[in-house]
């Protein structure tokens, strides 16, 4: 039973206009500081229905100095580790292929190289083409990445709700593409551009090695 | 007071950083670890908790949990919505330590749940030194052809 009727704003979203009220942001204030659209968050703040994603909220209410539970969002249906009963989660290998296969859907991933202060680990956007990882960077990074020996690569996809998921592992050789007609190429990509000017420099991982894992749920008969 | 930069993404201050930190790390969602170890580097997806500037990852025998004890590290999670062409990033660096069993005890609901439950799991505790994180907003993403980094900035102030 909601303790709002149908044409009030969602109790989340009259929460998170009275955080951002007693905070003094306008909602263009704030729809900048989260980068989504400030009329979605004017409808959003009066609507009984419209959502945020899960990754949204989690920025609005840091924004807002607060957490999604207390602006009153409901607990995830599940936090990891706590398995369905008779469901035990097991990590096994994927193929070579399979791994390549969730490579070739593309989207986002980490690189990580190694500097004198240590690892640092970026989200990157990148492409899997013709067996390589791409991705862009700018001008320091990419002369950073060419500059090791060895550089290493993840993706992953883990759903939380049902605890499965998987992760693939790359490492190799980042090579920066300089041939205009190597860049020509992989422009061709279907690549997202994330932001938007400045001057970038593809770079290639070639990898040497490609590993990855899944969980999977076996499912324990119990005993009728 | 709104930074940005010079890719049009907005810089998130620390204490941005740290609440979405400590509520993806609540809601389950998936951080990553990285270390080097004798020049080569290494990542693996971990769930963790965060609390101030202190993240907690419980790792299963393995390498991680062999490396992790005392050296420097990064850390990232990250939330990008393709459709929209918008997220937002968090990398902080900073030594891992292992806790021992006292300090795990007192971790109480901020003990991190892995996945995969394994015997011999060991406890780590990351003192982010340096936090940077960006959001990225769609207005920024019309130019070019080419993939970018998405939040592809110095990781220290």
């Amino acid at each position: 039973m909601s303790p709002s009727s149908p044409t009030q704003p969602s109790e989340l979203a009259r929460h998170i206009k009275a955080r951002r009220t007693e905070l003094g942001l306008s909602v263009e204030a704030l729809s900048q500081r989260v980068g989504i659209d400030p009329a979605y968050l004017h409808y959003f703040e009066e609507s009984p229905s419209a959502t945020l994603s899960a990754g949204t909220l989690l920025l609005v209410a840091a924004v807002l100095g607060t957490s999604p539970r207390a602006l009153g969002a409901p607990e995830p249906p599940s936090v990891l580790g706590n398995g369905r009963a008779g469901h035990h989660p097991e990590l096994l290998a994927l193929t070579t292929e399979q791994c390549e296969a969730h490579l070739a859907a593309g989207g986002i991933g980490r690189v990580v190289y190694v500097t004198d202060r240590g690892p640092v680990a970026l989200p990157v956007n990148f492409e899997f083409s013709e067996g390589s990882v791409v991705i862009s960077t700018n001008e320091g990074k990419a002369a950073a990445l060419a500059a090791a020996d060895v550089v290493a690569f993840e993706i992953d996809r883990v759903d939380a709700t049902v605890n499965e998921g998987w992760s693939v592992l790359v490492s190799g050789r980042a090579l920066r593409i300089t041939e205009p007609a190597d860049r020509g190429r992989l422009a061709s990509l279907d690549l997202e551009t994330w932001a938007g000017g400045g001057h970038h420099e593809l770079v290639l991982i070639t990898p040497t090695e490609v590993t990855g894992r899944v969980i999977v749920q076996r499912v324990i008969q119990e005993p009728a | 007071m709104l930074r940005t930069d010079q890719r049009g993404s907005w810089i998130l201050g620390r204490r941005t950083c740290l609440g979405l930190l400590a509520a993806a790390g609540a809601d389950g969602r998936l951080g990553h670890l990285a270390v080097c170890a004798d020049g080569v580097p290494h990542i693996t997806p971990v769930n963790f908790r965060a609390v101030e500037a202190t993240v907690f990852v419980r790792l299963g025998p393995g390498f991680f949990s062999e490396h992790l004890d005392g050296v420097t590290t990064s850390f990232e999670v990250d939330h990008a919505s393709t459709p929209a062409r918008r997220g937002w990033s968090v990398v902080a660096t900073g030594p891992a330590r292992l806790l021992d069993l006292e300090e795990v005890a007192r971790l109480g609901r901020n003990l991190p749940s892995p996945i995969v439950l394994r015997p011999g799991m060991h406890v780590f505790s990351i003192t982010l030194d340096a936090v940077s994180g960006r959001a990225v907003r769609h207005e920024f993403t019309s130019q070019g052809l080419l993939p970018t980094s998405l939040w592809d900035e110095d990781w220290t102030h």
